[in-house]
């Protein structure tokens, strides 16, 4: 399951055929000399059986290796995956212990009807649910080790979709430092393609937290989306006029882009957002293990989520005057200090959880996928979470391996 | 992760709008004959014909509100129900619905039937002239004879109970009655409390009730209390309407209207402007809700 395990196998694999010709060689000189011919011949069939006999060995020994082993305590371990895009490492749930990963983690790429030219990037690697899961389709996990972060996120669809259909979407670029949610509205044509672009435009560049430079971002994300939504439409835009309307009428969606800068110890954010997707920033007690709340934006109190949140539309395009309300942040994060980025439906959830003095924090920073499905089930069921899709991104800053401080 | 003690109790009237459960509009539109006299002094406009267009606004809003992608088609997220009534020449009670074949086979339709079926498609420009905007055509201006107040709203009683019986758990009912004069065929009163006593699992059905103004009148919009209503009439309309739920407040006052709590889903007066505010309000169920 190693990197070096791998390595061995490249070696072992050439080192079979070198043996088996000289080998041969060798035999063909000494043995037809000395009128062995039929020795020769067993030697020859040998040596062509030889490579199938070490992958067999290879394979035996390769699957005594995916036996479960359990990670060894506080190690991370690093999976070696079948996919292309997928060779970096990442940190597998707590349970179950995560099998193969098929070939094309797909489930966050947008739909092949939904991409033009401008494909948002999917984020790698992604650890979906195995095929044949019953979960598969309820719940998606992904994590992403940069040099300085870790990011986990879990997205739960609303109980009458599923995550093809889900309208939040993730992005994060590669360092780990620039991460982004947002949360399409359900009632809006093609939502889910607009908060895609969104959330890969603001990876892919973010705007300054200005409305001038969120204008013209903007802007251009809303060209995204039209292409992508004429392209959709095709000729269905003049046969079925519903399609053109809707087209004209655009799509709409919050945003919320956070940025982090390592600071050595622990790391500065600031964070745009419109409408009620929101960071929390939580902090670790180390005395008592407890984590507490800091702060939340651009939403403090849950009774103050409401059916009509401010949304970023396709259509604010002509005039700066047209975009909703942008709010910006900027914070310091400590060492232990974790941001934690949630859609409505879990913020307004755990926002209310810490007003009754039930801080969900600890738990919202360990829990799996699997856990987080459940708690959402029965929100849903007993009515204390409403019935959304869910996003749960987890922004945490590394350790440095040595203290900065004590180097001074 | 919650006791008993602290669990929140869905609120009423939090239904979202989506498949599983549709939301119902029913309108009752009085097509008497002293509906084709000016609205709001507006002689260019006649009261039938200024509603049928506000109508036919409304019903490309719900539709498009439907629609979430070009491959899929609208969803079935509303069934609506058009209802006109009027009296024949011996004063017998017309009630039956104003859209056209083949939406006129039952009492009620879902969205992607009535973005299939419209009368007609007009092609308008646009104001900017960028290009040609569809105007779906599904309600013709009709007025003629009385006005049978009482067997339009049996007929919503019948379409609203046989709704819920169908989806118990969904939004309930909301039924909007746009009139310009008083009932002819008795106190409908009784018949819309019946109406408001129906259930979902989510609330009671709405009932909302909109008075036009053939003069130039300051329109009486979402009022709390009847005591200021100018006239028996009035007041009568207001205690046949249900007060708004809490989301429909934050509509009316996204709107520019200062309304206290208790406000009916009632209005009085209503010039053209008050008729789109109106039904805006009156409908804002699965618009905003996410």
């Amino acid at each position: 399951m190693s990197v070096e395990t791998a390595t061995d196998d490249e070696q072992l694999r050439l080192l079979g055929p070198i043996v088996a010709v000289t080998a041969l060689a060798l035999a063909a000189v000494v043995l037809v000399g000395a009128g062995q011919v039929k020795v020769f011949w067993w030697l020859l069939m040998l040596a062509v059986a030889a490579p199938a006999v070490v992958e067999l060995a290879l394979e035996w020994r390769r699957r005594r290796a995916a036996q479960p082993a359990t990670s060894s305590a506080g190690g991370r371990t690093r999976h070696r995956t079948a996919s292309a895009v997928d060779d970096t490492p990442v940190a597998p749930p707590a349970t179950p212990p995560v099998p193969p990963l098929p070939a094309a983690p797909a489930q966050f790429a947008v739909p092949a009807e939904e991409v033009t030219q401008q494909r948002p990037r999917v984020v790698a690697p992604s650890v979906p649910h195995a095929a044949g899961d019953p979960r598969s389709d309820r719940i998606l996990e992904r994590s992403r080790l940069s040099a300085s972060t870790e990011i986990t996120a879990v997205q739960i669809p609303k109980s009458t979709s599923d995550l093809s259909t889900c309208e939040d979407a993730v992005d994060a670029d590669d360092s780990g430092l620039v991460v982004a949610v947002s949360d399409g509205a359900s009632s809006a044509f093609m939502s889910r393609a607009w908060a895609r672009i969104l959330v890969a435009g603001f990876v892919e560049q973010p705007p300054a937290p200005t409305l001038d430079s969120l204008h013209e971002w903007t802007v251009r994300m809303s060209e995204r989306w039209g292409q992508i939504a004429s392209d959709a439409t095709g000729e269905r835009g003049t046969e079925e006029w519903w399609n053109q309307a809707s087209t004209d009428r655009g799509s709409s969606a919050t945003i919320l882009g956070l940025r982090l800068v390592p600071t050595g110890s622990g790391f500065r954010w600031s964070a745009i957002a419109i409408g009620d997707t929101i960071v929390a920033q939580v902090r670790s007690n180390p005395q008592d293990g407890g984590v507490a709340l800091i702060r939340s934006f651009p939403i403090e109190g849950a009774d103050t989520f409401d059916a009509t949140p401010e949304l970023l539309p396709t259509t604010a395009t002509l005039d700066v005057a047209e975009l909703p309300a942008l709010r910006f942040t900027e914070g310091t994060a400590e060492p232990g200090d974790s941001l934690l980025v949630m859609t409505d439906a879990l913020a307004q959830w755990a926002l209310r959880s810490e007003a009754e003095g039930r801080a969900p924090w600890t738990w919202l920073l360990g829990a799996t996928g699997t856990e987080l499905e459940a708690l959402v089930s029965a929100g849903r069921s007993d009515g204390t979470l409403v019935d959304d899709d869910v996003t749960l991104v987890r922004v945490s800053a590394l350790q440095p391996a040595i203290d900065p401080a004590a180097l001074r | 992760m919650s006791d008993d003690d602290t669990r929140v109790r869905p609120a009423e009237y939090s239904s979202r709008v989506d498949r599983e459960h549709p939301a119902c509009l029913i309108f009752l539109l009085d097509q008497s004959d002293s509906m084709r006299d000016p609205l709001g002094g507006d002689a260019q406009r006649p009261k039938h014909v200024a509603l049928a267009e506000t109508l036919n606004g409304l019903l490309y809003e719900i539709v498009l509100r439907s629609v979430k992608s070009p491959q899929e088609g609208p969803r079935p997220y509303f069934a609506v129900a058009v209802v006109g009534y009027q009296t024949d020449r011996q004063g017998t009670p017309i009630v039956s619905t104003a859209l056209g074949p083949p939406l006129d086979e039952h009492d009620i339709v879902w969205t992607p039937d009535l973005a299939k079926h419209p009368l007609r498609v007009e092609r308008k420009q646009t104001g900017s002239g960028r290009g040609e905007v569809a105007t779906p055509i599904w309600i013709e201006p009709v007025a003629g004879g009385g006005t049978p107040m009482m067997a339009a709203f049996d007929r919503a009683g019948l379409i609203a109970k046989s709704w819920i019986d169908s989806y118990p758990e969904s939004f309930p009912p909301i039924v909007i009655n746009i009139t310009d004069g008083e009932s002819t065929d008795g106190d409908p009163a009784g018949l819309a409390e019946r109406l408001r006593n129906l259930r979902s699992s989510d609330g009671a059905a709405l009932v909302f009730n909109l008075g036009l103004s053939e003069v130039i009148a300051r329109p009486v919009l979402f009022p709390n209390d009847p005591g200021a209503l100018p006239n028996v009439h009035a007041q009568a309309l207001f205690h046949m309407s249900s007060p708004l739920p809490g989301f429909m407040l934050d509509a009316a006052r996204s709107q520019g209207f200062e309304v206290a709590p208790g406000a009916r889903g009632f209005g009085f007066n209503a010039d053209l402007r008050a008729v789109v505010t109106f039904l805006n309000v009156g409908t804002a169920v699965g618009r905003t809700l996410r």
